[in-house]
């Protein structure tokens, strides 16, 4: 049964994993730059980005004179621009996630909490959107002092009515026009066809964010059942498969199977995002302490 | 080709169809079950997806297979065979007297050697009838049969032919084309061969033998003075002695082989028994001695209703072992009495009246009987069956009557004297309880004093009296002549034993269940 009583979703226990979390996160984050995503955009600082041939309109007191020694050529020397990280967390509300014991979505809202609170404590701005879930929304937040309202609005999160697919969800929250950064789906994944979740992540780097993914799956959900006739029932969409489950149907399912979640491994491996898959009663600390690292 | 089944009850079984069809039906509905996401499944080839024209059809392949397994199980425990040359063999073992000849007698090597090709027999059908008393199923088809039911079994102690046996045997061997095998000495009370089913084989036990036997040996009292007992033996066979007893003693004896004919005058009860001494040796001791019990001769009471009349008393009363009394006819009667002869002259019987006989003297009404329609002036007696047993002796077409009443008799009525096809005496007198209707007046005719009167009054009180039948021993000819008789043994041994279809069809469920753990182990059953 999904929980909506904050006390019951984040008790005190599960509170303190946070901490520690945020603490290994900072132990981890001092030998780097605070606020660690790089801006392309060009700034007054010491860091030097890169020599520019220099053209009508520069300010002179860009024209790196070294440059001009060497090259005779008169060239600007440019440097990076240092910015806050946009940290989007997004929901998988579709109805699978009510599955598991216990619920995958209890398991969800408690990572997304913790990786919330591995934000705010790293002062990146964080939001949240439940995907498909309508107006369950978090505008972008800065600091520890806005993750009580993180933890109100995940435990009033509820399941999607319908049959929303990721790639549709993702699409609707683009058009809000959210700030570039870094988008951590959680969720299942499972969709309406195999392909819904990578178009969705494909979405959202088309949209230019880097994209995070940590998967919630209870391994007895995607087991063959025993061999016989059945009427499989999608618990979101209603869709009805008709399948005389034999030796050979077992193989060709644990194969469609295996093909999907190599299939988003490989994904993300391709476009260099982590990727990190759990199941409903993994221990919350060793999930938030490994998520750390991803910073 | 008609198959025929040596275990038809085996059908029963088939039954067992009806749990299989419920519980099949029962499991056959595919289980929903709700899943986070059917994409994996939706993705699968149609041949894997429970749909399209051949899923609907797969559903019933197993029940089907399933189904014709159980009746290939059924027919094998059916036992069916296909005619052959011959379609089994039925063995009928001769009970008669005669197979107790010898020692060893001839039914104990009979009955040894039927024993050892029952055993050999086995896994072809047999059936076993003994020709005993009367003819006995001892076992039906079987391929199985157990020499077992031979146990026990004793010949008769009088001489049987198998005639019956056969018969029985024959309806037997014709369900299947089989053939008949009986085994005896061939000597009986013979009918004619030809009565016989044909096709019998016969293996023989008889043999020649020795010694003789009573071969007749009866008693009856005489019908005109039941204090006589005629006795009538004959002996034939060896040589030897026939004695007659009376209680145990000797009353005579002559030499056999021979006949004996004798009155002996007894007033009571007798044991009477024929016994022949042969003067060699004997195979057959059963056919020494006979014996018959007689009874007292039968008394007569009579009752008549009516005036006196001194003719009727006279003739009653030369009429020995009659006991009278007489009933004025104003006498209220209501129920009769079934033992004894009632006489009513010139008046009826009340309507349900008991009677042992009853004698209807120019009756004044209808009933039982029949309906008086009329008078006859002066009849004259143009038909009389002296033959019957009632006018026997009477010399009734003789008599003049007078006059006499004219009755159309009821159905069923015997008609024993008539006048130009008009009844004068009618009845039934020939079973009990017996009546018979005068339709005149004796007295008015000369009847009462002719022979005639006293004659047919005799003969009616005769067929009252007990003990008057023969009494027969049972002896037959047959026994002591030991003559065998021609027996059409063009049967010979048949054909061959009819081929068992029963491994067939159960190897055929073996290879049917083979076939479907292969087609489930493919998937393509369930």
């Amino acid at each position: 049964m999904i929980s909506s009583d904050p006390r019951e979703l984040f008790d005190p226990g599960t509170l303190r994993k946070f901490e520690a979390a945020g603490l290994l996160a900072r132990r981890m984050a001092r030998g780097r730059d605070r606020a660690s995503r790089r801006s392309h955009a060009r700034g007054a600082s010491a860091e030097f980005a890169e020599h520019r041939p220099m053209v009508q309109g520069d300010d002179p007191r860009l024209i790196d004179w070294n440059a001009f020694a060497r090259w005779r050529q008169l060239v600007l020397r440019l440097t990076v621009a240092e910015e806050d990280l946009h940290i989007h967390f997004l929901l998988d509300c579709s109805r699978s996630m009510a599955a598991g014991n216990p619920p995958k979505f209890d398991q969800a809202r408690r990572v997304l909490a913790g990786l919330a609170y591995l934000a705010l404590a790293g002062l990146d701005r964080a939001s949240f959107c439940a995907l498909g879930g309508g107006r369950d929304a978090l505008a972008p937040v800065r600091g520890r002092d806005h993750f009580h309202e993180f933890l109100a609005v995940l435990a009033s999160c509820a399941l999607a009515e319908g049959n929303p697919g990721l790639e549709d969800g993702v699409r609707t929250w683009l058009a809000r026009k959210p700030r570039r950064g870094v988008a951590v789906m959680v969720g299942d994944f499972l969709g309406n066809d195999p392909g819904d979740a990578l178009r969705a992540f494909s979405r959202l780097r088309q949209a230019g964010f880097e994209t995070a993914a940590l998967q919630v799956l209870d391994p007895a959900e995607l087991e063959c059942p025993p061999r016989g006739e059945y009427e499989f029932e999608d618990c979101e969409s209603g869709k009805v498969a008709r399948v005389a489950l034999d030796a050979a149907a077992a193989r060709a399912y644990q194969t469609a199977v295996d093909t999907w979640r190599d299939g988003l491994l490989r994904d993300a491996a391709a476009n260099g995002g982590p990727f990190m898959r759990i199941g409903p009663a993994d221990d919350l600390a060793g999930v938030l302490a490994e998520a750390a690292e991803w910073r | 080709m008609a198959v025929n089944l040596l275990a038809p009850i085996m059908a029963w079984w088939g039954l067992l169809a009806i749990p299989v069809i419920l519980l099949y039906l029962a499991g056959r509905r595919p289980r929903r079950v709700v899943v986070s996401a059917v994409m994996f499944w939706a993705g699968m080839r149609g041949a894997m997806r429970a749909e399209g024209g051949w899923w609907r059809v797969r559903r019933w392949v197993s029940l089907f297979l399933q189904l014709l397994v159980l009746a290939c199980l059924v027919g094998a425990l059916l036992d069916p065979v296909l005619p052959g040359g011959g379609g089994g063999t039925v063995f009928v073992l001769d009970g008669s007297a005669s197979m107790r000849t010898g020692d060893p007698s001839r039914f104990e090597r009979a009955r040894a050697a039927l024993a050892g090709e029952l055993l050999r027999s086995r896994g072809s059908p047999a059936a076993v009838i003994f020709a005993g008393d009367a003819p006995r199923i001892l076992t039906g088809w079987t391929t199985v049969a157990d020499p077992g039911v031979l146990d026990g079994l004793e010949p008769s102690r009088v001489s049987r032919d198998p005639s019956e046996a056969l018969a029985l045997a024959g309806a037997l061997a014709g369900e299947r084309r089989a053939r008949v095998v009986l085994f005896t000495d061939r000597v009986w009370d013979g009918r004619a061969p030809a009565e016989w089913p044909p096709g019998i084989a016969i293996r023989d036990f008889g043999g020649k033998s020795g010694g003789g036997g009573i071969s007749h040996f009866s008693a009856r009292r005489s019908p005109v003075v039941p204090e006589e007992v005629w006795i009538r033996a004959e002996a034939l066979g060896g040589n030897g002695t026939m004695e007659i007893l009376r209680d145990g003693v000797v009353v005579d004896a002559r030499p056999a082989p021979g006949g004996y004919d004798a009155y002996f005058h007894e007033p009571g009860s007798a044991r009477f028994e024929a016994r022949f001494t042969p003067s060699g040796g004997d195979d057959l001791a059963a056919d020494n001695s006979h014996t018959i019990a007689v009874a007292p001769p039968g008394r007569v009471e009579a009752v008549v209703v009516g005036e006196a009349d001194p003719f009727l008393d006279a003739a009653l009363g030369a009429v020995p072992g009659v006991d009278v009394v007489r009933v004025g006819a104003g006498t209220p009667l209501r129920f009769g009495d079934a033992t004894k002869l009632w006489i009513f002259q010139g008046s009826r019987p009340p309507p349900d009246f008991q009677y042992k006989g009853l004698v209807l003297v120019n009756p004044d009404g209808d009933g039982f009987w029949g309906k008086r329609i009329g008078e006859m002036n002066d009849p004259v007696v143009t038909d009389a069956d002296e033959a019957d047993p009632v006018l026997h002796g009477s010399g009734f077409a003789r008599i003049a009557l007078g006059a006499a009443s004219l009755f159309e008799p009821a159905a069923g009525a015997r008609v024993y004297a008539s006048s130009a096809g008009r009844p004068l005496i009618f009845g039934d007198w020939s079973r009990t309880p017996r009546w018979v209707v005068f339709a005149f007046d004796p007295a008015a005719g000369d009847m009462v004093n002719r022979a005639a009167y006293p004659v047919v009054i005799g003969n009616l009180v005769d067929a009252m009296r007990e003990g008057r039948e023969i009494q027969d021993s049972g002896a037959t000819a047959a026994l002591a002549r030991n003559e065998p008789v021609a027996v059409d043994a063009a049967g010979g041994d048949g054909g061959p034993a009819p081929a068992g279809l029963w491994w067939i069809l159960a190897a055929l469920a073996a290879a049917l269940l083979v076939v479907e753990w292969a087609l489930f182990q493919k998937g393509a059953t369930e």
